[in-house]
């Protein structure tokens, strides 16, 4: 009998196993190591635009009037998501100086909270916990908290154009030093995002942002001012698979000097893809690459990093 | 003496007993007006069907000409049926069967399933409100409150409060938004019946719901450019590096880095 018990948990372990082994198979990733910043992410969403209904109101002996109505979607009051990533990198200190690769594990979990919204604007308020570990290099290790509030405004009636203000205080801590603060900062950020569908009958979606980010960060030497643009394109070849390159140019200027830092101006330019499967409404799954050159007036202060990942993320949304 | 008084007592008894076991009635009619007829798929034969009449289970309610009736099913659903309807209710197998007409559907929220199957569609209803019109071989379906997902040709859509699922042979099914208390003030269905709906409350909530997203500017009239609301895909923006700053300042300086063999394993250096 517990024979019997032991086979039946032990085939329950290995099912576990197996089931584990398959979710982190079938996990992705998005942007692997920008996700201490995934509160400034922003998700855009794609209108599908349509001749309106002729005509729209139409009447019916048994059924009565039917008018048909432009909904748009209400932001969810509360919204809860993790997401759970698996990549490499192959500069975990993004130095080129002593360049450090290693496997990393990254979760997210995310809350945020909308208090009232009208259908052009959206004010948010965000909290998100990140816990980063690398395989092989411990001491890059960090749990990181954001607080972060926002303001949407969509400013044109085609909903093709939205400005987002941001204010958002991160810390970071080691969890190997009593959970040492080593790293703060707030990001004051402004971006002007443009969507549009480029084929009427295909969904192929272009975005465009410009984003105007100011980090005042302790240590002080990591205060800039970022000038980025970027550009992302999005096919649906089906409705729960998005498929896209992108590629983000910033041009950044480091606003105190330092040791081994002066007049510092970099120029980071970011591309890569990332391809979603959302099989379920609250579940999505990725597989992304990013590779990023910095290239700084400073030297010893550019670096280079390629990060091709995978992830898994969960979403519940209320109200 | 005593024995007379006790044989009409067991006969009665009996009566009683044998009552219970006739078989509940799968439906009653609680409205009708002009030509309402019921009858069995076995039998060509049809009878009318006052009020209060019951409908056995496989038994089908037909509508006439500017006729209506209302029906309360086993499972306390109402529902309504307009002019020209067929409607059939199967108690075990709880789904309603809708050859012809239309319909007004009111289930309780009581977490059961009810089936409501045509040639066309299946919809799967737990605790909602709405109605199903058949055109031809196409129909449209809609929800006042709930939501519920329908089923054509394999394929699930999951329609909410206020949307209507559009469905004509040969082209893609349409999900569209409508004016849920335009339709309740104008629809027969509604206004010409005499009884509240089971599900009331909630088109009540439903309706004061709406009103609320219209102040709010989320539901608007049509005008171009026009969205359909059955596609809601996002794709996010290029992400802003915070990490890369904060990456930096765990860099450890040069003596202490010799002193982390896990570094000097992992990163070669």
């Amino acid at each position: 009998m517990s024979g019997l018990n032991d086979m039946k948990r032990s085939m329950h372990v290995c099912g576990a196993g197996l089931a584990l082994v398959f979710f982190l198979a079938a996990a992705p990733s998005l942007l692997a190591q920008s996700m201490a910043a995934e509160t400034l992410q922003q998700k855009v969403s794609l209108p599908n635009q349509v001749e309106p209904p002729t005509p729209a109101t139409t009447s019916d002996q048994e059924l009565g009037e039917i008018g048909v109505v432009q909904k748009f979607p209400k932001p969810e009051t509360l919204t809860a998501s993790t997401s759970q990533q698996f990549f490499y990198t192959d500069n975990v200190f993004y130095t080129n100086t002593h360049q450090v690769g290693s496997t990393a594990y990254l979760g997210t979990y995310t809350a945020s909270y909308v208090p009232y919204s009208l259908v052009d604007w959206t004010p948010r308020a965000t909290v998100q916990y990140n816990m980063a570990r690398y395989g092989s290099a411990a001491a890059g290790d960090f749990d990181n908290e954001n607080l972060m509030l926002s303001s949407q405004y969509i400013f044109s009636g085609d909903r093709a154009w939205s400005w987002t203000a941001a204010i958002d205080l991160s810390r970071f801590t080691n969890p190997h030093q009593n959970d040492h603060e080593f790293y703060q900062e707030v990001v004051y950020d402004n971006q002007i995002t443009h969507v549009q569908q480029l084929l009427k009958d295909a969904p192929l979606y272009f975005v465009a942002a410009y984003d105007l980010a100011y980090h005042q960060a302790n240590p002080s030497n990591y205060d800039r001012l970022d000038n980025s643009l970027s550009f992302s394109l999005a096919y649906y070849p089906v409705e729960s698979v998005s498929i896209g390159p992108f590629v983000r140019p910033s041009a950044r200027t480091y606003v105190t000097n330092g040791v081994g830092q002066n007049d510092r101006d970099d120029f980071n330019l970011s591309e890569g893809f990332d391809i979603t499967w959302k099989p379920w409404k609250y579940v999505s799954l990725s597989a992304d690459f990013l590779h990023t050159n910095d290239y700084s007036n400073n030297s010893g202060q550019s670096y280079n990093n390629t990060a091709p990942g995978l992830s898994v993320t969960g979403t519940v949304k209320f109200w | 003496m005593k024995k007379p008084i006790f044989f009409p007592c067991l006969a009665i008894l009996f009566l009683g007993i044998g009552g219970s076991f006739a078989a509940d009635p799968a439906a009653t009619v609680t409205e009708a007006v002009n030509q309402v007829n019921h009858g069995s798929s076995s039998s060509s034969e049809t009878k009318p069907a006052p009020v209060g009449t019951h409908l056995q289970d496989g038994e089908y309610l037909k509508t006439g000409v500017k006729s209506r009736a209302e029906l309360e099913l086993a499972n306390q659903d109402v529902t309504r049926l307009g002019a020209n309807t067929i409607f059939n209710y199967s108690v075990a197998n709880n789904e309603v069967d809708l050859q012809a007409g239309t319909i007004l559907f009111s289930k309780p929220k009581d977490g059961k399933v009810m089936t409501i199957k045509t040639a066309a569609v299946t919809a799967a209803i737990v605790g909602t409100t709405g109605f199903l019109q058949l055109r031809g071989h196409g129909f449209v379906f809609g929800l006042i409150e709930g939501h519920a997902p329908v089923t054509i040709d394999g394929k699930n859509y999951n329609i909410t409060a206020g949307e209507i699922l559009e469905f004509t042979p040969g082209s893609k099914p349409q999900i569209l938004a409508f004016d849920v208390p335009l339709f309740l003030k104008t629809s027969p269905l509604v206004t010409k019946f005499h009884h509240p709906l089971p599900n009331q409350r909630y088109v009540d909530q439903e309706v004061i719901d709406y009103n609320d997203l219209v102040a709010r500017g989320f539901i608007q009239p049509p005008k171009v450019p026009f969205f359909l609301t059955d596609f809601n895909g996002e794709v996010p923006t290029v992400p802003i590096p915070a990490a890369d700053s904060a990456g930096n300042a765990q860099n450890p300086p040069e003596p202490e880095r010799h002193r982390r063999p896990i570094i000097n394993n992992g990163g070669g250096t």
